[in-house]
Formats: structure tokens, sequence, C-alpha cells
């Protein structure tokens, strides 16, 4: 009996001790081999008689959405930049709240309505919205943006600010819109391959496209206004992006899950931001195809700015300075295997300098499209554009996220009826608070008071349930 | 073995003198276990819903109202409850039968199933739903397969959508997660039930059918209870499962994104009261209806089951049935293997070609590897932890004769009817910023929260499995130590300690592996990346956008958990035998 129990105690101790090792072994390995470290290392050795490694080290902090490709990427070549320019070795700390920039901007606020700091210096990512916000509630502070970069930045794009007038904020890059979707599949459901948004509300595709929830993500309100921008009016608008809503299977909690449901063969095609759609048909180049409806869609800034009263006020600027340079911007077009591209990861993204196009023509990924050539970018009207991003969330959440089988019923006896003239009239009515223009402006300013905003969202839910359900009578 | 407890009746030790010397000693552990409640799950808890209960600054029912009359919230709450009881019923028709055929029946291989049943309760979050939607999307492996032999034609007519109700699928896969919780106890109970009942009911003429029903699953209910309270409640407060399944419409996962939100409506804390009030309730209301132990009636068996030999035909129909249950169960696992090894996996069945570089990159990344590293620290420690309180606790329970100590068995009880989420909600509350914990909070370095939500959450598993130890073993041998001199103290710490530390290894075990799955502390409590375990870290590579690896890697990282895993719950099951169901005991 007692040695049993001491052969389980050593049992034990074994295994922890293997488990201890494995961690041990698996860190030695880690290195891996850079083709520009060796004359990264060259460089700093003959400027400053010393390896990357032994240089001194700085900290720079940055809170941001960017996953980490993106971070990791980034990191190592400002890592370089900096080596070589100022002979310090930084290490950034990533800081990460696991949502979007919404969420970065409310942790933000929060911080800034205690504290005159918030330990961070730089804050990267996310919607131009959000940070117009931080520019007014002065949590950002303006920031040096050297002419020749401001030469290479249009003020607008398509009525879009690219940075902000007081230099607060400045794109780093720009994200179109659009879908992905699975050829082979469509082939053998003998779908045609859709070109513009308008396609995806086709009847073939009930039952086939794959949404994310608005509320969960910032990418998905932002694409479903384009789609009500891209009809040019608000009624029209809406008409064509709930026929698309009644298309879909499920939604998805982040944009992420919905490109994720075309590999995993859920639906046959989603809408994505440009970048997680291209990085997947790289992966698989002749099945799947990522489609930037021209004209119908409206390039967002990606921006950066320096927190107020940062730990470090000069690295930040380095950094912005960094990610700004032509090298900074290349780095998000350029194919893995480009000198100036990135070590392991394509990050397919377009850089907002226009010069970049240019400077590194042939050389970028295929798949980027450059925002700058006519038709790309359509034109839009700003005061819709403001007002559906206020109102699109919720309203896209009551008629279809809480009532997406109401939906469904109801797309389908629709098509099943030949669309007849009285039920889709139906089909396509609002409730009376968001009609028009104006009505919904108002009440934009009344979904701000969290117990209106609670009784509106409600009230929607119910209208839409009802609605659903006459159609389908 | 033999059961003392019958032969010796506890009564008999209910005169034994208690030590004066003793008692402060008695009453400082009990403060300090109450202590350790209290600060670490009442006070969080309280904090966590407090602010459901004030509108406008001031008291009030408002937000509670505008709960109940929410007809999706209350839907949400409906669903929940729909989801857990029919999570448990399909639990139990998974494990009764092969529970039965367990502990009734001997065969060739049984040792093997039987330690395969418990494969699925290791199956990492996320990736494992990811998996399952490969299996099931309309246009998935499935349905790949099924075009493959003829059964269905894409060209012609879509094909099903098994996903097609979200609802269908989480309860598929929790049950095939969970039914081994069930097993566990279900074995445990049969084994306690003395043949001599089923016996006399033969001889007096009953059917073995009507043996079974009328003693068999009588007897059988504490043991049913216990894990299905476990199965009912994990599956009630599952975020994981139905978040990646897309099926959002249940309280917990709208508390979580909610919560998530750095600006709360005070609806989503009086949501959080209502859902744990539910709980609770459901818990004592099952442990008052169905959850009585049966040895308060009947005595324990004191001779053992025959097993019945079973013949060709039987173990093959045995070796049948546990194959096709454990093949459904591991399924998932089997597609998380595939996808950590995919290169290219896109409408085919199996991966059009395979790389180690997904394995290869969760080694060598250090965000990985550091998960690992903490998730091991954090469980490791918090494991400790709960063997220290969670023996103290049980020693004072089934040895000392305090006052409250059944307060303090419900007090210890409680995490179980606790939702993650709402504690963590709590940790989150005590650490903010400004407040005397926040060195310790999710924005500076929540190693000692992550520990402290570990170790809270799990300190049930370590009670009931120290319990049921203490109780197999005679207090007899304690006097007999004590009537040669030592104290009541040393006789515990010098006799019994060492008989029942098989216990305390393989619950602490469970304990562990139970940890290093913990999702929504670690969800809610590191932030960083620096402080995330697995199962973020998982999360964090499943939801990382950017990347058509991701999946992927976020499988290998899976792999990795499952075999560590894996391996600890051989060791668990090598340790305990039969008796692991008794540490799921309510």
């Amino acid at each position: 009996m007692k040695y049993f129990f001491k052969y389980r105690i050593f049992a034990i101790l074994f295994s922890l001790i293997i488990l201890m090792s494995t961690q041990g072994c698996t860190e030695k390995k880690e290195k891996i081999i850079d083709p520009v470290a060796k004359e990264v290392n060259k460089k700093i050795s003959e400027k400053y008689g010393k390896l990357l490694s032994d240089l001194p080290s700085i900290k720079l902090i940055i809170i941001s959405p960017h996953d980490t490709a993106i971070q990791k990427e980034f990191e190592r070549a400002f890592r370089f930049y900096h080596a070589i320019k100022y002979g310090q070795n930084v290490d950034i700390e990533w800081r990460s709240l696991g949502g979007g920039s919404t969420a970065i901007l409310r942790y933000l606020r929060n911080v800034y309505e205690n504290s005159d700091n918030s330990d961070i210096d730089v804050v990267w990512g996310g919607g131009e919205y959000n940070f117009q916000k931080m520019a007014d509630e002065d949590i950002i502070q303006p920031m040096k943006i050297p002419k020749e970069v401001l030469d290479n930045i249009p003020e607008d794009l398509g009525g879009l600010e690219m940075y902000d007038k007081g230099k607060r904020w400045c794109g780093s890059a720009v994200s179109g819109f659009g879908f992905l979707y699975n050829m082979q599949l469509l082939k053998r459901l003998n779908i045609e391959f859709p070109e513009k948004w308008e396609d995806l509300g086709n009847e073939k595709f009930f039952g086939l496209v794959g949404l994310a929830d608005p509320m969960q993500s910032g990418t998905a309100a932002a694409s479903f206004n384009m789609i009500v921008q891209s009809a040019g009016n608000w009624k029209d608008g809406w008409v064509k992006l709930l026929n698309i809503l009644g298309n879909t299977k499920r939604f998805y909690m982040g944009a992420g899950d919905a490109v994720e449901a075309i590999p995993s063969g859920e639906v046959a095609v989603s809408t994505c931001i440009d970048f997680y759609g291209i990085t997947r048909v790289i992966k698989y180049p002749g099945t799947l195809k990522f489609v930037n409806p021209r004209g119908q869609t409206i390039f967002n800034p990606d921006p950066i700015a320096i927190l107020k009263n940062p730990p470090s006020p000069e690295l930040a600027q380095r950094f912005v300075d960094f990610v700004l340079s032509l090298k900074g911007q290349a780095l998000w077009a350029l194919p893995v295997g480009h000198p100036d591209g990135p070590l392991n990861t394509t990050l397919a993204r377009q850089p907002i300098r226009k010069d970049v196009y240019e400077r590194y023509a042939g050389k970028l990924n295929p798949q980027i499209v450059n925002p700058y050539t006519t038709g790309q970018s359509m034109k839009m009207d700003s005061e819709l554009w403001f007002i559906c991003n206020g109102i699109l969330r919720q309203l896209v959440w009551t008629a279809a996220v809480e009532n997406l089988s109401g939906l469904k019923k109801a797309k389908e006896k629709l098509i099943e009826t030949g669309f007849e003239k009285e039920r889709l009239e139906l089909f396509n009515s609002l409730p009376d608070n968001i009609r028009t223009v104006e009505d919904m402006a108002s009440t934009l300013k009344k979904l701000e008071d969290k117990k209106q905003n609670d009784i509106i969202v409600t009230e929607w839910i119910e209208f839409f349930r009802d609605k659903y359900r006459r159609v389908s009578d | 073995m033999k059961n003392y407890s019958s032969t010796y009746p506890d009564v008999q030790f209910k005169g034994a003198i208690t030590r004066f010397s003793d008692r402060p000693v008695y009453i400082f552990l009990a403060l300090f276990i109450t202590a350790f409640i209290f600060f670490f799950l009442i006070m969080p808890v309280m904090l966590s819903i407090g602010k459901g209960f004030f509108s406008d600054g001031r008291l009030s029912f408002y937000w509670f109202k505008r709960v109940i009359v929410n007809p999706i919230l209350m839907g949400e709450l409906g669903n929940g409850l729909l989801l857990a009881a029919a999570t448990t019923f399909v639990s139990l028709i998974l494990s009764l039968p092969l529970a039965i055929l367990r502990s009734r029946f001997r065969f060739p291989g049984m040792g093997i199933l039987s330690m395969l049943v418990l494969v699925p309760l290791i199956l990492p979050p996320f990736v494992g739903a990811i998996s399952m939607k490969r299996l099931l999307g309309q246009f998935g492996v499935i349905n790949l397969i099924l075009e493959k032999i003829g059964l269905i034609d894409i060209s012609h007519a879509l094909p099903p959508d098994w996903l097609g109700s979200g609802f269908t699928g989480v309860v598929i896969l929790q049950s095939l997660h969970l039914f081994p919780i069930l097993y566990l106890n279900a074995s445990a109970a049969l084994s306690n039930i003395d043949p001599a009942y089923i016996q006399a009911a033969r001889n007096l003429g009953a059917s073995p059918l009507k043996a079974f029903f009328k003693i068999t699953l009588p007897l059988l209910r504490p043991g049913l209870f216990a894990g299905g309270t476990i199965v009912f409640i994990w599956s009630f407060t599952d975020i994981g499962t139905p978040a990646i399944l897309g099926y959002d419409k249940l309280t917990p996962v709208t508390i979580f994104q909610e919560l998530a939100n750095a600006e709360v409506n005070p609806r989503t804390y009086s949501l959080v009261f209502i859902m744990l009030t539910g709980s609770l309730t459901l818990y004592v209301l099952g442990k008052f209806l169905f959850g009585q132990s049966a040895v308060g009636e009947s005595s324990k068996a004191t001779v053992s089951t025959e097993l019945n030999k079973l013949g060709i035909l039987g173990t093959l129909l045995s070796w049948l049935l546990f194959g096709t249950v454990i093949f459904l169960a591991i399924l998932p696992h089997i597609g998380v293997l595939f996808l950590a090894l995919a290169n290219q996996w896109l409408n085919s069945v199996l991966p059009e070609s395979y790389t180690l570089k997904h394995l290869i990159f969760v080694v060598t990344n250090p965000d990985t590897m550091n998960s690992i590293f903490n998730s091991l620290r954090y469980a490791g420690l918090s494991t400790i932890i709960d063997i220290i309180v969670g023996s103290i606790a049980a020693w004072l329970i089934i040895r000392v004769r305090i006052y409250g100590k059944t307060l303090l068995d419900g007090l210890c009880m409680m995490p179980i009817a606790v939702p993650g989420l709402i504690l963590a909600a709590g940790y989150v509350a005590m650490t903010v910023p400004g407040s005397f914990l926040e060195s310790i909070g999710p924005t500076r370095n929540p190693f000692l929260i992550l520990v402290i939500a570990y170790s809270v959450r799990r300190l049930p598993f370590i009670l009931r499995g120290v319990s049921a130890g203490l109780q197999q073993v005679p207090e007899s041998m304690e006097e007999a130590a004590r009537n040669l001199g030592a104290s009541k103290m040393k006789a515990g710490l010098r006799i019994t300690l060492p008989l029942i530390s098989a216990n305390i290894i393989a619950a602490g075990v469970l304990t562990f592996a139970f940890a290093m799955l913990e999702v929504s502390d670690s969800l809610i409590l590191a932030q960083t990346s620096e402080y995330y375990p697995i199962t973020k870290e998982i999360f964090r590579i499943a939801t990382s956008t950017g990347s058509p690896e991701a999946t992927n890697q976020a499988a290998a990282m899976g792999l990795y958990s499952m075999l560590l895993l894996g391996g600890t719950m051989v060791l668990a099951s090598i340790l305990l035998g039969k008796k692991l169901g008794t540490i799921f005991r309510a």
C-alpha cells in the first residue's frame, strides 16, 4: 500500500517535470530566421558598434484592435528602423481589450475622466468616427505630420475625411468593403457570380449569405451603411439592405467569424472588409474570390493617434512617423519576401499614401486595389452617412438579427408569391420614427438616453416581428 | 473495499471528546474558510449585480421590471432553461446505458473503453465548436460525404443544414461534451447499490426491467441528480459553445456581449441577478426534490455485485454501443486534429494538403507558449489553494462538531451555481482603478485574481472528493491515535491525511484539468496577452481576423491542450478508478 502511494506521487512528479522541461525546450527554439536581421545588425554595428540585441531598450505602449500579424510585422519593422536611426531597441507593449475601437474609446474615455494620462502612448486602428470622438473629447493630442506625407494623402476621399484638420489623428491605411465567395460552390449550385451589392439580394442567394451582427462588429455596421449609400437615398437604401438581410443564413458574432464561415462550408458568400477577403483569396486563389464592388464602396481610413500626455511622447511621434513613411506604408501592401515587406504574413491592406502605389508599382500584392483610381470609390451623402452610423446597428439588429427566423419566412413567402406588390410594400415598410432622414435624426438623439434606447429598441423588435408575420400569412 | 460506514455508524463517535486546546483552531479555520468564501465569492457577486438595483441614483426595481416585461430577455432565459434541460436529458440518454453496461457486465476491452469515454471532457473550448461547424455545415464534411456516396446532389437541391437550428447544434455539442460527468456519477452510484435489493425483487417475481425501474433507478437517483446538476448548470451558463455556433439567444451570451462593452446598461446587472437566482433556486429545488441521499434509507452494498461475463455477441454489441457514442463524442476532437494539420482544406472531406507549421507555430510563438505556461501556473496554484481550503473545509464538515457546519457546506458548494461570468464581473468591480485592489485587477496584473477565480470556482470538486474520502476512512483509526495521546489535529494530519491522499490527489488532478479549460473568468479578467491563459489565447487566435491560418493555429493550440489534459485525465482515472464519479457529487 505504502509503495503504491509513493508510486503515484512519483508518477505525478514525473509528469510535472516533463511538462516543465518541454516548456524549457520550446523557449529555446523561439528564434525565427529573419533574412533582413543580418543586414540590419551589420548597419547597427557599423554605426553604434553593437548588435541590435545589445542596444539599450525603450518601451512604447500601443492600444490597438489590430490583430497579431499586423502587430508583429510593424513591431519588427519599426524596431529595425528605430535601431538604425536612433540606436535604441524598441519593445512595443500591445494592449488589447478584446473588442474593436468602440471598446477602446469607452475605455480611454473612462480613464481620462479620472486621470490626465492613460499610461499609453499610441492608439491605432478602428473607425474614423471613433477617432473624431477622441479628438473632440480631448483624449488625443496633435501630432507632427510632415508635408511630404500630407502631400500624398487627400483631405477626403468620397466625402470621408482621411485625416483630422487639427492633425490629432491621421489615416494610416484605407479599407474598402466587399464580399467573399466560394466560386467552386456557386458553380455547383448554378448561381452566377455576384458583382454588385444588389446581387447578394437576389433570391438565388436565399439562405446562402453570412453576415456579422452589427452590434458586435463595427465592420459589419459600416458595410451595411455602405450598401445603403450605394442606393443613393435612405428609402431605396433600406430596401436594398433588407433584401440582402433576408438572404442571410446566420449572423455571426464577429466579422472574422462570418468570413471563416466560407472555408468551413457554412455559407457561400459573406460580406467583409477587403483585407479579410484578400488574405483568404491568397490562400485559396482558384476557389475563393473577393469583390470590391466598383463604385459602390467607400474607403475608410484606419487612423493612428497619439494619446494625451503619453509616457514617451518622442517615441510615440517616431512610431507615427514610421507608419506614415514610405517604408511603413509599403509594409501594408507588399507580399512576404520583398525586402521592405513583412516577414511572415502578407497584410494585404491598402496604404493611405498615394505615392506608395506609384513607387512600388508592380511589386504590391496583386489583390490590392488602388483606391485613388477613378470610379473605384463612390461619393457619399455625408448627412445620411452620419445618421446611419448611429442608427443602423440597432435597426439591423432588431429587423434582422433578433427576428431572423421571421424575416426568413417572410422573404421565402415573397419568393414563392413572386414578390406581390402589396406584400412587398409591407415587407419594406419601416417604423414611423425612422421613415425619413429627419425622423431618423430626431430618433438618433433619443437613442442616446439609456431608458429611451431600451424602449425604442423593444418597440422596433415588436414592429418587425409583427410585420414579418403578416407578410408570411 | 469493505464499507466501514455501515459497520460503524456515525452515531458511535458522536460522543468523541474535543480537546479544549483544539477548539480555537477549528474556529479559526472555519472563520478562515468563511472569510475566503465571503471575500472571493459573496462580495464579488453582490458587487457585480448590485448596480441592477439602482435607477437614477435611487434604489429601484425599474431595471428588473424592464427585464421581466422584455420578451426577448425572458425568451432567452427560457431558451437557456430549455437548452440546459435538453442537454441534461440527452446526456442522460447517452450515459445511462453505458454506465449500466460497465457496472453490471464484464467484457474484453472494457478498461480501454471506459477510459476513452472520458476523452470528450477534455475538448478545448471554441476550436471544438469550429470543427463541429466544419462537420455539420450545409456544405460541410458530412454533406460532402453524403454527396460522394450519392445520397444528395447539391446542384439540384440545397443539402440539409445540420446546423440550421443553432439550438440543436448547441445541445448536441454540449451533450457529447458533458455526458461523461453523468456517466461517472451513474457508474459510481450503480456500484454503491446493494445487489441484494435487486435479487430480492427478482426472487419475488419481478422481471429484470421491472426490477430496474422499481429498484435500481430510484436508488440511482441521488447519483444521477449529482451529475445532472453539474451538467445542467454547466450548460445553462456556458458561453463558448453557443457563441461559436452563432446561437446567441441565450442569457449568458447576451450578458457576455453586454459586459464586453465598457459602458454597461444597468439592465444587464438585473438580468445577471435574475439568472443567478434562477440557477440557485433550481439547484436548491433539485437538491430537495431529487438529491436526498438514499444511503439514509438503505445501507450501502456490503457485497460487491457479481459481474456477468458477456459472450461474443454481447461483447460486440457493447463495443458497438460504446464505440458509437465515443466516436460521435470525439468527432470534434478528430476535427480539431485535422484542422491543426491541414494546410489547404476547402470544399473537401479531408484536407487537400497537410502541414506541421501550425503545430510548430504554437511551440515557437512566444505568446502561445506563454499562455500554456500561464495556464499551468494559474491552474497549478489554484489547485493547491483548492486542496488546502477544500480539505480543511471537508475535514471540518465531516469530522469536527462545530456550529453552522451545514451552512459552511452550503457556502463551499455555492460556486457550482454561480456562473463564472458573474464572478468575473464582480472581480472587475472589486478591482476598478482607484480601488485598493486595483493592483491585482485586469488592467494591471491579473495573476492573483485569476488564481483566486479559478480556485473559488473549482472548490466544490475538491470538497466533494475529499469528503467522499473522509467518509470511507473509519474514524476509529483516528480514535486509536487519540487514545495513544495524539491531539485530534495530530491524528488528522498523521493518520487520516495519508489515508485519503489518493482522493486528494485525484480530485486535485481533476480540478487542475477543469481549471485549465476555464473560459469565462479567463476571457474577462485576462486583458493583456502577457497574462492570457490557454483558453483566451485560443479565443484570440480563433477570432484574429486578418489571418486565414487563424483557425488552424487555434486548432493546433487546442490539440496541445487536449494532449496535456488527456494526460491529466488518464492520470486521474488511474488514481481513482471507479470513484472518479464521487468527485462530481453535488
